[in-house]
């Protein structure tokens, strides 16, 4: 019985549709094979972690790149998210949580980062996109005119109408919101002083370059999600002298994350051709 | 198409007939007198390959001894293959016993 859970959980390193089609007959197959002795097991377990890892990077490069980025813009939209809630919740924290538009804006993030979590891309990508309009353009129809704005909006609108257009298609799914778990402890763990936003970032672009020899989604969502708060601060920028390191910061990491997944992206694609 | 050891003795396990994945792992060790361990892991990846290059057909699943299995069979684009490579491998052991024979009596004086 123990056997059966941790070859189950070792089968979790096959992409999805392959432990779908035929992850009882290999999990079968390692329990039988692995029986003699526990090192046997051990051994057939590995061979099906490394089989597995290698089926995902090769099932990726078989998806092509369109899906691919598709995919990178639905997970930026759950860090920008994501990143948007932190930002909101550690200001808060600073001051008496009282009624103002921050707290509307928390719930409206909340909500849509639950939805994008959970699997519904298309309707947050249409929220998104309403919600976008209803409080950036409606509110000041001269905004969209305005090139900071539309810098600043750039890419939260590009991954909702990605979202809506060409969302994943996976099913619902609340056991992913356990991926807010190390949101909620930044923001209780980490001291004032540090920018929870940015480390929340950091956290995640380590996390991505980890996964680039199988996955290289999430590297190229941490480079989209790093645009989009260089964007943000060029806002900031313009109206402070001292916000150009921020920028500086954001455009190098955006720059850094871009690279190395195309590269990584690149690589995979010319090793699946030959 | 040149086959690797493991690829040829998994598809030589099949020319007798349909095997589930353990069989064809046993089966692979005996036509290779041992030399052919294959895991479970490149026993899937060479079987998805074989697949997909139309060399096997698999069957329906099925529950055996509480372990869900899948026969394979082998196609005759894969006997083909097979006898390709094993004529492959025969010309090249004739051709090097034929010249170590030939040299022989060389090397003894």
């Amino acid at each position: 019985m123990i056997r059966e859970r941790i070859g189950r959980a070792m089968l979790r390193a096959y992409p999805h549709e392959v432990r779908a089609a035929r992850g009882e007959e290999i999990l079968g197959t390692v329990l039988e094979a692995g029986e003699p002795s526990a090192r046997a097991f051990v051994r057939e377990g590995g061979s099906i972690v490394l089989a597995g890892l290698r089926e995902r990077a090769t099932f990726l490069a078989r998806v092509g790149s369109r899906r691919l980025i598709a995919d990178a813009f639905c997970q930026a939209a759950a860090l920008w998210l994501m990143w948007g809630a932190v930002n909101i919740v550690s200001s808060e924290l600073q001051r008496p949580w009282a009624a103002s538009p921050d707290v509307l804006a928390l719930i409206v993030l909340l909500a849509l980062l639950v939805g994008v979590l959970v699997g519904y891309d298309r309707i947050v990508g249409v929220i998104g996109l309403a919600f976008i309009a209803a409080v950036e353009l409606l509110t000041d129809p001269q905004a969209a005119t305005r090139p900071l704005t539309l810098a600043t909006l750039f890419v939260p609108l590009v991954c909702c109408l990605v979202m809506a257009f060409a969302p994943r298609k996976r099913s619902p799914d609340p056991r992913r919101l356990v991926l807010l778990v190390p949101a909620i402890a930044l923001v209780a763990l980490l001291p004032e002083a540090v920018d929870r936003g940015t480390a929340l970032l950091v956290l995640v672009s380590l996390l991505g370059v980890l996964r680039l020899p199988v996955d290289p989604r999430l590297a190229i969502a941490c480079g989209i999600a790093w645009t989009g708060v260089g964007l943000s601060d060029v806002t900031v920028a313009l109206s402070r002298t001292d916000a150009s390191n921020g920028l500086i910061l954001t455009a190098a990491a955006s720059l850094i994350m871009f690279t190395i997944a195309t590269t990584r992206l690149h690589y995979m694609q010319h090793k699946h051709q030959t | 198409m040149e086959l690797r050891p493991p690829s040829y003795f998994a598809l030589a396990a099949l020319i007798d007939g349909p095997l589930h994945g353990y069989a064809i792992v046993r089966r692979a060790a005996e036509l290779s007198d041992g030399r052919v361990r294959l895991s479970t892991g490149t026993l899937y990846a060479l079987l998805d390959r074989a697949l997909a290059e139309s060399l096997v057909v698999a069957g329906d699943p099925y529950v055996e001894a509480g372990r869900q299995r899948r026969d394979y069979m082998l196609k005759p684009a894969g006997r083909l293959v097979l006898a390709q490579e094993a004529e492959r491998l025969a010309r090249a052991a004739k051709t090097v016993s034929g010249r170590l024979k030939a040299t022989a009596d060389v090397a003894v004086a």
